[in-house]
């Protein structure tokens, strides 16, 4: 705790008032270029799939195309002459039919040309539900007849798998945050109360979040998520869906805001507080839970990614997030067939946001877990 | 001073804690009274009794621990329209979570502790900490000042958010912390162990206690810094006539600052008296021996520093008879292992426990 007085010594020497407790998190945790990177990807994640999935995609998220489970075509900059190009463009598909097969194949039609030009004017769309704009950060000219870009292939409805990853990890990405947030409330608030009580309370607590941590998760989750009608609507479903997964998942958050508890509450400054006529409640949320915030938010970076996880099987199992909606999972379910994946492996690209979205957070969490100990470590 | 009205009775008051290996009678009888704005001190060794005591007090005996006997009788203070009267509390029928006992804690009865690197709570600065107890408490009458009436504050508003900031100021410049205004901001990981203290007594004396419990405020405090606390403790105590009571096992402390002195052993108040006569006429065998245990300066000796003789015996296993009597350099065989001495009086205002003084 003290070294902080040589270690803001220069500064606080001027205006007397050293550094508090989040500038210094601040301080180390920029000093981890890991974690930065880790936030920024987060941050990038949450800025074009969870506010401007509209203005990124190139087309809507249900706009259907002839192109059936088209491959991802590639931007270039040097066409088959050899001669360069300022603009990316792409070469068109052709669609092939073998008529013995019936199998369906894609050639590049390299006399078909269509330059991917910036904040072009394509479908209409409501940004953030409220400001009406038809511009989208990239697409081909609108002018060109026949024109398409699909960077990453299209699905087998023919829509683009791009534009559908972003509007998928908004449901994704936000069924994580709020999944967290709700089981915050839910473990941290029992945690808390469980581990400042003690007794007959704290049995129960622990005892019921032992039983939903032996519980094997897949099957309560199939059976919690076939209690939503197959009838409601998407939204319903995905406010369930977060319910359910915050409801399985709270007992670990519990159990470590408990051991932290725990241990505060036997400090001399809770003493202290009784001793000045702080009631139960605001000693719990006033004095404990401030001195476990730290903790908590770590705890909860690094929840996020399990809770992104759970969404994945979830819908991939087909319990989760129901078409017409889209979430990573969804389109994971299309592509996790053998038949996908020896004829249309781009499907699979899913996996690798996941991949990357996980990674953030952990590299994120991992970061805020060493800068919230600014006094330890090196 | 004796004429004083009385504001803390304590009587029998019995604390056991009830653990694994059987119960320990933590506060065995404890009988005293507090009068307003006088120091009671509290002396006696580790493990005695003395800081169960003075929780049993507030109602904040820590788990498992219980009052299972006795009462502790609060005389609160009420003026209004110049009259004065006195309205009795009996805290121990109080709920100890209960809104009446809150009132009591901190607002009319503060406490400090011991520890003053942990008892600040580190999210939160000195002034927070000042401001919390403020809002909590302290209501603002319209600026009236000589009519500081408890009813005619508690039918006013609230503190405001700067009126307690200034409140905050004022009170860490009466406890002596140097430049207040910046001071306030001060997370407690930014201020010295003294300085936590002050901030500790300033939150203690903010609300105006009636009396303040301090269980042993400088016990982790170096001599310079402890005498400086303790200044400041009676600065402020004669200029809101403030009753303390003051724990400490220090004998030079207890001499300075208290005027009547309960000394305890074993969860039993086994003396009391003035201070003058504890010090110059003690009558147990245990305050005897005590005193023989400071060492004296200047005072050229060969012989080795007198200690009490044997061990503090087992909680479990309370010796038979007078608790003391393994120890007591006064033992008479077949009395004091057998029978449980009295609360006597010796004196005017001067009761020990002892067979020394019981016809028997």
């Amino acid at each position: 705790m003290a070294t902080n007085e040589t270690s803001a010594a220069p500064e606080a020497k001027k205006n007397q008032v050293s550094q508090s407790y989040w500038s210094l998190v601040w301080w180390k945790f920029k000093k981890n270029r890991l974690a930065i990177i880790g936030g920024i990807v987060v941050l990038l994640f949450y800025v074009c799939c969870g506010l401007l999935a509209e203005f990124v995609a190139p087309y809507g998220v249900h706009t259907e195309s002839v192109f059936l489970e088209a491959p991802p075509q590639w931007p270039r900059f040097r066409d088959v002459e050899g001669k360069w190009h300022l603009r990316p463009f792409v070469y068109g598909l052709e669609q092939q039919i073998d008529t013995a097969t019936r199998q369906r194949s894609y050639v590049v039609d390299t006399t078909r040309c269509y330059p991917i030009h910036f904040f072009v004017k394509a479908e209409s769309y409501r940004l953030l539900g409220l400001i009406k704009w038809d511009r989208h950060l990239f697409g081909v000219h609108p002018d060109q007849e026949g024109a398409h870009v699909y960077l990453l292939g299209t699905d087998r409805l023919g829509k683009d798998q791009l534009s559908r990853l972003f509007y998928g990890g908004r449901i994704s990405l936000l069924i994580g945050l709020t999944g967290v947030i709700m089981t915050l409330l839910f473990g941290a608030t029992l945690g808390a109360i469980s581990g400042y009580y003690g007794g007959a309370v704290d049995m129960s607590v622990q005892r019921a979040t032992e039983f939903l941590g032996a519980f094997p998760d897949i099957p309560l989750f199939m059976a919690l998520a076939s209690v939503i009608p197959a009838t409601v609507s998407p939204l319903i479903v995905y406010f369930l869906l977060t319910i359910i997964l915050a409801f399985v998942r709270w007992g670990g958050l519990a159990r470590q805001v408990r051991g932290l508890v725990l241990s505060l509450r036997e400090r001399e400054y809770v003493l202290a507080a009784q001793s000045f006529g702080a009631s139960d409640r605001r000693i719990l949320f006033q004095h404990l839970i401030p001195g476990a915030i730290s903790h908590i938010i770590v705890i909860a970076t690094l929840a996020i990614p399990g809770m992104i996880l759970s969404e994945t099987a979830l819908s991939w199992l087909g319990l989760g997030i129901r078409p017409p909606m889209t979430s990573w999972g969804v389109m994971l379910q299309e592509g996790g067939n053998i038949r996908a994946i020896r004829y249309t492996p781009w499907l699979l690209i899913p996996i690798l946001f996941i991949m990357f979205a996980v990674l953030a957070f952990n590299m994120l969490g991992d970061g805020l877990r060493d800068a919230t100990d600014p006094y330890g470590g090196q | 001073m004796s004429e004083n009205p009385v504001l803390v009775e304590v009587k029998n008051l019995k604390v056991q804690f009830d653990v694994r290996d059987g119960i320990v009678r933590a506060v065995d009888g404890a009988t005293f009274e507090i009068k307003r704005g006088q120091t009671m001190g509290i002396i006696g060794e580790s493990g005695c009794g003395k800081s169960v005591t003075a929780r049993a007090i507030l109602q904040m005996v820590p788990r498992p621990g219980k009052i299972v006997d006795g009462e502790v009788i609060y005389h609160r203070l009420i003026r209004s329209n110049g009259s004065e009267t006195i309205d009795v509390v009996n805290i121990t029928r109080l709920d100890p979570d209960g809104r009446e006992i809150r009132r009591i804690r901190g607002g009319e009865i503060g406490m400090i502790f011991q520890e003053p690197m942990s008892s600040l709570t580190p999210v939160y600065t000195a002034g927070s900490h000042i401001r919390e107890a403020v809002s909590l408490h302290r209501l603002m009458p319209i600026r009236k000042v000589e009519t500081q009436m408890v009813e005619a504050i508690r039918a006013h508003r609230e503190v405001t958010k700067e009126e307690a900031r200034e409140i905050a100021i004022e009170m860490l410049h009466k406890v002596g912390l140097p430049k207040p205004e910046q001071r306030v901001d001060s997370y407690p990981h930014q201020l010295s162990g003294g300085q936590r203290q002050r901030v500790m007594i300033a939150i203690a004396l903010s609300c105006e206690p009636a009396m303040l419990i301090a269980d042993e405020p400088t016990t982790a405090l170096d001599v310079s810094i402890e005498a400086q606390i303790l200044d400041i403790m009676r600065d402020l105590q004669e200029t809101v006539d403030m009753a303390i009571m003051f724990i400490t096992h220090n004998l030079g402390v207890i001499a300075e600052m208290a005027e009547e002195i309960c000394v305890m052993y074993m969860g039993k108040v086994v003396e009391r008296a003035s201070a003058v006569e504890v010090f110059y006429e003690p009558k147990h065998p245990y305050t005897r021996d005590l005193l023989k245990s400071i060492p004296h300066v200047g005072k050229k000796t060969e012989a080795r520093l007198a200690s009490i003789k044997g061990m503090v015996p087992d909680p479990f296993n309370l010796p038979s008879g007078c608790v003391f009597h393994p120890r007591c350099l006064e033992y008479m065989p077949g009395k004091c292992d057998r029978i449980v001495p009295k609360w006597t009086q010796v004196g005017e205002n001067h009761w020990v426990r002892c067979l020394l003084y019981e016809e028997v």
